[in-house]
């Protein structure tokens, strides 16, 4: 029965081990899939290599199916599923912070810490970047508090804010994903035949 | 490698469109949809209608005070309840006779907790999510405005014998008076509870 934390299987404690373990799964998976190297992830905003957006759309279209068709058997117990709550703007904002700092440093919070980790300098200069934004974030908060809680909507989904059911949503994110793929696989043809 | 992307895909179409077929043609699938207050809004019990029970010892009853602070529940709690935070309602054993109630201080706590009793194999399982704040106002503090009418007064009548029952105190208050949560909890405390 899960979630795990809520029918008692495993304490805080045993949950900071399996978030350990998924965390080191999640970035040996990036790191075989290329995703420690800025360059690869700079050929998404030019459309000649898009690793990026199948390796992250594939991974929420697997964790997606797994939880709704867990959820169907009787496994996972939906409503009992941690949601973060949604604040609009706040949000926003730190989605286009995010966009510039993923496009100046060519690498995410993730994918940095892959890269410093396989050793590439560029990694630890973002991964130095971030511990700065965090540090300056914090000595900032008081200032951006009200900001920081500002619009807020509680936990949302998809399907709740659209108000489709759970089922077409999870049948319209896989086909949106499978088309994606498939749009991703021409854009990068031309592009590779192009290089050699 | 092409092979198993063409095959995962395949996969994944067919998961994904099973879950939208399923979904239209009703059943289990489509009750995912159904947030926790739906869930829980048949099964709800007042503190009046727990006290009720208490007082006629309805047989099999459980009361699980599930707030997570067992100091909370050492400076207050309903009569007979035992303390069982969400983490550890796996150690009540499902018992197809009893009635559960699972009851907190407010927020969706209480309704978790149903849940999780329901889905461990509990049949009859009731919730109050503020039970705590119900009981301090419903049954330990009654209050009835003087310009009530014949028919609320009636049912103060027998509100008020029950709150007595439990050494509560019922109080007749001019319109839109109000007793604060201090005062609720100092009276409260001086009683004590009737178990």
């Amino acid at each position: 029965m899960a979630p795990l934390a809520e029918f008692g299987y495993v304490g805080s404690a045993a949950g900071l081990f399996v978030a350990l373990g998924l965390g080191i799964a999640f970035g040996f998976f990036l790191e075989r899939g290329g995703l420690g190297n800025a360059v690869k992830l700079a050929g998404q905003f030019y459309l000649t290599d898009l690793t990026v957006f199948k390796v992250m759309f594939a991974a929420i279209v697997t964790a997606m199916l797994g939880l709704f068709w867990l959820a169907a058997l009787g496994v996972v117990q939906l409503p009992l599923v941690f949601v973060p709550p949604t604040f609009v703007l706040p949000q926003l904002a730190g989605g286009v912070v995010f966009g510039v700092g993923f496009v100046v440093g060519g690498l995410c919070p993730g994918t940095s810490c892959v890269s410093a980790s396989s050793g590439r300098l560029d990694g630890l200069a973002v991964l130095g970047g971030m511990v700065v934004g965090i540090v300056a974030f914090n000595e900032a908060f008081p200032l951006i508090a009200a900001f920081y809680g500002a619009t807020p909507l509680g936990p949302l989904t998809i399907p709740q804010a659209l108000g489709l059911p759970h089922g077409l949503m999870v049948a319209a994110t896989v086909g949106a994903a499978l088309l994606g793929f498939l749009a991703a696989e021409r854009l990068e043809r031309p592009a590779g035949a192009a290089r050699g | 490698m092409r092979r198993v992307n063409a095959a995962l895909g395949a996969a994944a179409a067919a998961l994904g469109g099973l879950a939208g077929v399923l979904t239209l043609a009703g059943g289990r699938v489509a009750a995912l949809d159904q947030p926790l207050p739906a869930l829980v809004e048949s099964h709800r019990v007042s503190a009046l209608e727990l006290a009720a029970w208490l007082r006629d010892r309805r047989p099999n009853l459980v009361i699980l005070d599930v707030r997570p602070d067992s100091t909370a529940f050492e400076a207050f709690h309903l009569p007979r309840a035992r303390h069982v935070p969400l983490a550890d309602l796996r150690s009540v054993p499902p018992d197809s006779g009893a009635t559960v109630v699972v009851y907190a201080a407010g927020g969706d706590l209480a309704a978790r907790a149903w849940l999780v009793l329901r889905t461990l194999g509990h049949d009859a399982v009731r919730v109050a999510p503020d039970g705590v704040g119900d009981w301090l106002a419903a049954v330990l503090n009654p209050t009835l405005f003087t310009d009530a009418t014949p028919e609320a007064r009636q049912a103060f009548a027998a509100q008020a014998e029950l709150s007595r029952y439990f050494g509560g105190l019922p109080r007749i208050l001019p319109p839109g008076a109000r007793l604060d949560s201090t005062t609720l909890l100092r009276s409260t405390l001086r009683r004590g509870c009737a178990f």
